[in-house]
């Protein structure tokens, strides 16, 4: 018997809407016919490489339709991608495929020779050359019909605060059930244009991917120098009539603050949906000045979720200072605001964010452990077995009964719309050969990592050898080397006034 | 050209700004690289760079950003 797959939206789309583009880059563009029949070519390819379904496929991904290509061609192939930055440093790749050990990598041609010597030995698979594989239906059939819903569709990685990157795992169910939540909720529909700023190793992108592929929308995925030229990105967005943008808050924020709706508005825009990071009511007003038709939504949730798990509709004006609510919980998902002790708050005090419902990942790859220390029994249900998901986010509920997100509860922190643990950064920084010892924390008005640190080499150093082990979103925006570094009476590094040392110089 | 490089090395301390001459087509700065860049650009040289001179050539080198400098001073 046939299970939920999420690769159904992009079978049923390619029969409803053969030729209508699917995604679209500027260099290549798939039909849903093309993005079809090429995914169960290369996907052919891909499963007689494997050998068996429910296998961890790398996928090397760019801001290209190529990219979508080679995830479709994984779930084809009844296997789970694992979306990686092509530009990820060697050094964290390495780390990525100790602990995942893929069967297959899966690369479009320009990446072809960097990823097979990056791959260990094991097998590449180039996407511009399987595509021209006879599909072997018979093949494909017998793989997907194997992987039950519950399965995994993709994994994820996000920072992990003891150095290593960690994976997340989110089953078909998971992402289909949250799928159909937003198409009913966010009303994107086929007559809607996409413009994807998320790249698809994010989580942001699972919505712009199966938006698109369950509605059968055209998605126009965005060059990255469109965030750093505002004038290219608003003539693109204008002259392609995108009217729905499913972005990180940060990249909204850029958009805000460069002047460009100063110069032009893509007046065909009429749905914003962010996430990602806290809402600026003053980011957010500029926005709605120059586009006041738009409807904005605000979601919330960590990877850990499926994207999302709350959402609020911006319905009224709000003051630049007001701050914007993070909403209500998502359908099939429920939201408790829980202590230490995992007993609820009393209604307007700061609790802990934790979430039960279909949306919870499956758990990390290869880490029962951290599993088990954030996945754990719901403290309500005492009668069987159900878990709850405890984000480390604080929030408090406001008068109308919305989620008002408050804060970390650890060194996590959300940096051009990604999360990052502080802690990994350290590790990486504190493993180099030249430093003794090194501690980072996060100016959030200035928007930048800064690292302190003890060691023989200077920042430029620091930097250009950070870069074989973090990706360029988690390097420090500010070095400082230390002469000494301030202790506490138990010895540890001295971190609040480390802080306050640095703040008061800088202000 | 001085005391651009020092601007550009401070925000990307790991690139070679004397040789690099396709810093955007070759994806070498991002967004906030542009964002910073573009500020102490401002400070430092007392100019106005605004979003018409926010355009892929004028960012593709020392050289270039250092025209557009002087174009604004001038």
């Amino acid at each position: 018997m046939y299970q939920r797959n999420l690769l159904d939206y992009l079978r049923n789309t390619a029969r409803r809407l053969p030729d209508k583009v699917s995604f679209c880059d500027g260099k290549t563009a798939y039909t849903y016919a093309e993005l079809y029949s090429l995914s169960a070519s290369v996907g052919t390819a891909a499963a007689r490489l494997v050998g068996a379904p429910d296998k961890p496929v790398f996928v090397m991904v760019d801001r290209t339709a190529v990219s979508v290509l080679g995830l479709m061609s994984v779930l084809q192939a009844g296997c789970f991608y694992v979306p990686v930055d092509r530009k990820t440093p060697s050094d964290r790749f390495e780390a990525m495929l100790t602990q995942i050990d893929p069967p297959l990598i899966v690369c479009s041609a320009h990446d072809k020779a960097k990823t097979e010597e990056l791959a260990e030995g094991r097998p590449v698979l180039c996407i511009e050359e399987a595509a021209d594989t006879e599909p072997d239906t018979e093949l494909l059939t017998e793989r997907q019909l194997s992987v039950l819903d519950s399965d995994p569709a993709y994994c994820i990685f996000t920072s992990g605060s003891t150095g290593t990157p960690k994976g997340i795992l989110i089953s078909h169910r998971s992402a289909i059930d949250f799928t159909e939540w937003m198409a009913e909720t966010c009303g994107v529909t086929e007559n809607d244009v996409l413009g994807n700023q998320a790249p698809f190793y994010f989580d942001l992108s699972v919505k712009d991917l199966y938006q698109t592929l369950r509605n059968g929308t055209t998605t126009h995925v965005l060059p990255q120098r469109f965030f750093m030229f505002p004038i290219l990105l608003a003539n693109y967005l204008d002259e392609n009539r995108v009217t729905t943008l499913i972005w990180a808050t940060s990249a909204f924020r850029l958009v805000a603050n460069s002047g460009m709706f100063d110069k032009k508005i893509p007046k065909s825009i009429n749905k914003v949906i962010l996430g990602g990071e806290a809402l600026q009511a003053s980011h957010l007003n500029i926005w709605r000045r120059a586009l006041p038709e738009c409807k904005f939504t605000n979601l919330y949730g960590p990877t850990e979720v499926t994207v999302d798990c709350t959402y609020f509709p911006i319905e009224r004006e709000y003051r630049d200072d007001e701050t914007i609510p993070i909403g209500k919980a998502c359908r099939n998902m429920e939201v408790m605001l829980l202590d230490d002790d995992l007993h609820e708050v009393p209604h307007g005090e700061a609790g802990e964010i934790c979430v039960r419902g279909t949306g919870l990942a499956l758990g990390y790859f290869g880490d029962k452990e951290k599993t088990d220390r954030v996945f754990v029994q719901n403290p309500r249900n005492t009668s069987y077995p159900e878990r709850i998901y405890r984000t480390g986010d604080l929030a408090r509920l406001d008068e109308d009964g919305n989620l008002v997100f408050l804060a970390r509860r650890d060194d996590q922190v959300k940096h051009m719309g990604y999360r990052i643990e502080l802690g990994e950064i350290e590790t990486a920084i504190s493993s180099l050969k030249d430093v003794l010892e090194a501690i980072c924390f996060f100016d959030a008005d200035n928007d930048e990592i800064v690292c302190e640190y003890r060691g023989g080499i200077d920042d430029g150093e620091l930097i250009r050898q950070l870069g074989t082990r973090l990706p360029r979103y988690m390097m420090p925006n500010a070095c400082v080397c230390r002469k000494t570094m301030p202790y506490n009476a138990n010895g540890k590094i001295d971190r609040v006034s480390i802080r306050k040392e640095y703040f008061s110089e800088k202000n | 050209m001085e005391k651009l490089l020092e601007i550009l090395s401070g925000v990307r301390p790991d690139v070679d700004f004397t040789s690099e001459t396709a810093l955007i087509d070759d994806e070498i700065l991002e967004s906030l690289d542009i964002v910073a860049i573009v500020s102490e650009i401002n400070d430092v040289f007392n100019v106005e760079l605004n979003v018409d001179d926010l355009l892929p050539e004028n960012f593709n080198s020392a050289e270039a950003m250092l025209e557009l400098i002087n174009s604004k001073e001038n």
